[in-house]
């Protein structure tokens, strides 16, 4: 359990830019470009969906 | 490295290019989109058609009218084109779509305080939720109206072209419900209604009776009673045969003890109704036809009981006022 929870943290610290350092073993494919173009598309996404709402955003009818 | 880069943002922009179908996809069944189409379907002719804000999505029933004016004889057809969150830009385009496609013998406009009159300048952050309309309906005359600075101008013409951008509200909507739900966990669930949170709507109201009644000396000191859009919206429908009544919705008891007893208020509403009388159009005070606590679903909208109770005296004032000719046969 404990060595799961350590290649979770150290893959969101590689993805998040904390290391530089790709977590340890078996995480090759985070060094593929196409997991970065992912990444970023999520990241994207993420911002546009919870970014930008305000107090006045009151009406669900939709 | 720099290949890999470029791979990396090119898989991005696929990714983000197949949200934005998907955001486009999912919002062409929103419900502005809802009202253009129920509004297109209508027949060559629409006898009444009620335009507004929420108060006249939730305030009008057409088939109570229809009724009243078949139990006078009348085979009328009417149509509720009221869209909640919408001011009177929003207002325009859907009147204007209705009268490019039909005519249309009776337009009702629905408006409650001083909503006849000029608001705040737009910025392209506030067309969210049903005013995302104004990105693809007619947009020059948000353009036109809106009031923009270069910024928000800028904004406004590529958030157009992007789904994503322009339907944002769509998945904020979903968001914003998700968060509603885990804010109810443990807690007592909110009161809701068609339009949202019951306890939202009490925001809408002026704070007290003294910032109501500075808000409406301001309005007749600039002479500001009728705003240019809807003296344009009034002006087409006019051109275009329509009788126009504008009519103040129903309001809930409280709010016209509060509101409508006040001095200011009762000078400002003599002031725009010749402002109204002035552009054509038969001003209707029915802000007390109403009275019952029960009809209404919050502070602000009528409940489905006051709706039909409000559209049936709407139809016998429309009947009265004669304009009806020969009954047609459908």
């Amino acid at each position: 359990m404990l060595q799961f929870f350590e290649e979770f943290k150290a893959i969101f610290e590689y993805a998040s830019g904390v290391t530089d350092d790709p977590p340890p073993r078996g995480q090759s494919w985070m060094r593929s470009p196409l997991w970065w173009g992912i990444w970023w598309a999520i990241l994207i996404l993420l911002i546009v969906a919870f970014s930008g709402q305000s107090s006045k955003f009151i009406y669900i009818d939709f | 490295m720099k290949r890999e880069v470029i791979i990396a943002i090119c898989c991005t922009a696929v990714m983000v290019a197949a949200a934005n179908f998907a955001v486009g996809r999912a919002a062409s069944n929103s419900v502005p989109r809802q009202l253009m189409r129920k509004i297109n379907a209508a027949g060559p002719v629409i006898d009444v058609l009620g335009i507004g804000n929420s108060l006249m999505a939730a305030g009008f029933d057409p088939t109570a009218a229809q009724d009243t004016f078949q139990k006078a004889g009348r085979s009328v057809i009417a149509v509720n084109g009221g869209l909640g969150a919408t001011t009177e830009i929003e207002q325009l385009a859907l009147t204007r779509l209705a009268l490019r496609k039909h005519t249309v013998l009776d337009l009702v406009y629905g408006f409650c305080d001083l909503q006849l009159t000029t608001g705040v300048p737009l910025k392209n952050s506030e067309l969210i939720g049903n005013r995302a309309m104004l990105y693809y309906l007619e947009p020059q005359l948000t353009l036109r109206y809106g009031r923009f600075d270069l910024l928000n101008r800028l904004e406004f013409q590529t958030y157009r072209c992007c789904a994503l951008l322009r339907e944002r509200s769509n998945i904020w909507a979903k968001v914003e419900k998700m968060r509603r739900a885990m804010e109810e966990v443990g807690m007592p669930r909110q009161e809701t209604n068609q339009f949202g949170r019951r306890a939202d709507f009490n925001l809408l109201e002026s704070a007290d009776s003294n910032e109501f009644a500075r808000h409406c000396r301001e309005k007749m000191t600039s002479g500001d009673l009728l705003s240019p859009v809807l003296q344009e919206l009034f002006q087409e429908a006019e051109a275009s045969g329509s009788r126009i009544t504008v009519v103040e919705m129903p309001m809930h008891p409280l709010h016209v003890s509060r509101f409508y007893g006040l001095a200011a208020w009762k000078e400002f509403r003599s002031q725009s109704r010749l402002a109204v009388e002035r552009a054509g159009a038969v001003y209707i005070d029915g802000s007390g036809w109403v009275p019952d606590e029960g009809d209404f679903q919050d502070h602000l909208h009528l409940a489905r009981s006051g709706a039909a109770r409000f559209s049936r005296l709407l139809a016998e004032e429309l009947l009265r006022r004669g304009a009806y000719g020969a009954p047609r046969a459908r």
